[in-house]
């Protein structure tokens, strides 16, 4: 055997996917080259299956840690676009219904009538210096309902957690 | 796990309320993509970053596995493409092999004592470095236990012959650049 024969055996050898043939064999006991190549391929071999290959003890955890992250931020990017469209719309109705009032003349009509009522004196209330009767009712539903809109958010299971 | 062990475990991820499904499928796999992935990184915070976007990538995709192949193929393939789509963005920079001034050439067939595990598979990663991406997968799942040349071939979409011949010339091109 010589040398350029012996070499294509090597990789399969030192790998144990051939069995060496005698030829190989006797042409590597005399061969200093080819003993050497076929010495570096086993050791090549041998760092290669070596290599530690076990995942951290922690890992599994680690991973389901990082997909509850992401699917966090993925709901995250859903509910502010949620929320933006929601506000876009609002928005979007409440300049249609401004544009229709002025077309049919109805929002002048509500300007007198403010204008009117501006006029009557208004009654000092009950209270030592408080608010009017009707601009604290009406503060007093906002509030209720901001409380009842953020209850009604949390009490829904695993809502936002990360 | 056989492929009906396998599928029972893919329609308990795709109907399960919970993780526990997934966590047993990540408990399963764990090993097989950390190891791949850890010999292409050489590091273990970048292996970390990687086996878990595999993962990520497996928990999107099981909706679409069909199970015409292997989950454990199909895995591999999600590997090579996260490993590939890594060293893409990262534009590599070519690693000499050149041991540097100051250090003396290692042979890796000489018989030295001084010629240590350590410093062979960190020329042995640099030789890796510079090797194609199919050729760096083949090498870095080849040697994980119980890796088949049939699953490789499957993963990478090449016959087996070439998956063989693959493996060979990667394994005479590491010896080389290892000799030089």
């Amino acid at each position: 055997m010589t040398c350029g024969e012996a070499e294509d055996l090597i990789e399969p050898v030192a790998s144990g996917d051939v069995t060496p043939p005698a030829d190989f064999s006797s042409h590597v006991a005399e061969c200093r080259r080819c003993a050497a190549a076929l010495a570096a391929a086993e050791r090549i071999e041998r760092a290669l299956a070596g290599e530690p290959a076990a995942a951290p003890v922690h890992f599994t955890q680690a991973v389901l840690a990082s997909l509850r992250r992401r699917r966090w931020q993925h709901e995250e990017r859903i509910d502010r676009a949620f929320n933006l469209t929601i506000a876009a719309a609002i928005v979007t109705v409440a300049l249609g219904i401004v544009a229709l009032l002025n077309a049919s003349g109805v929002a002048q009509m509500l300007l007198v009538a403010i204008d009117t009522l501006s006029e009557i004196p208004q009654q000092s209330p009950p209270w030592p210096g408080g608010y009017s009767l009707p601009v604290a009712s009406i503060t007093g539903a906002f509030v209720a309902t901001a409380v009842f809109i953020w209850w009604w958010a949390e009490r829904r299971p695993g809502y936002g957690e990360p | 796990m056989d492929q009906s062990d396998e599928q029972t475990l893919v329609e308990r991820c795709r109907g399960g309320q919970d993780d526990s499904a997934f966590a047993e499928l990540v408990d399963h796999y764990k090993d097989l993509v950390y190891g791949v992935v850890y010999r292409l990184a050489r590091d273990r915070g970048q292996a970390d970053d990687l086996a878990q976007e595999v993962f990520f990538k497996v928990h999107r995709g099981l909706p679409y596995f069909r199970g015409d192949a292997r989950l454990s193929t199909w895995i591999y393939r999600i590997v090579y493409n996260v490993c590939c789509e890594e060293r893409a963005r990262r534009h590599p920079v070519e690693v000499p092999l050149d041991p540097g001034v100051g250090r003396r050439p290692i042979d890796p067939g000489a018989p030295d004592a001084a010629f240590g595990e350590l410093e062979l598979r960190d020329r042995l990663a640099r030789a890796m470095a510079g090797l194609p991406d199919n050729y760096r997968f083949l090498l870095a799942a080849h040697y994980l236990e119980g890796v088949q040349y049939e699953a490789l071939a499957a993963a990478l979409g090449l016959p087996l012959g070439t998956v063989k011949t693959h493996l060979f010339r990667a394994r005479r091109m590491l010896r080389e650049r290892l000799d030089a």
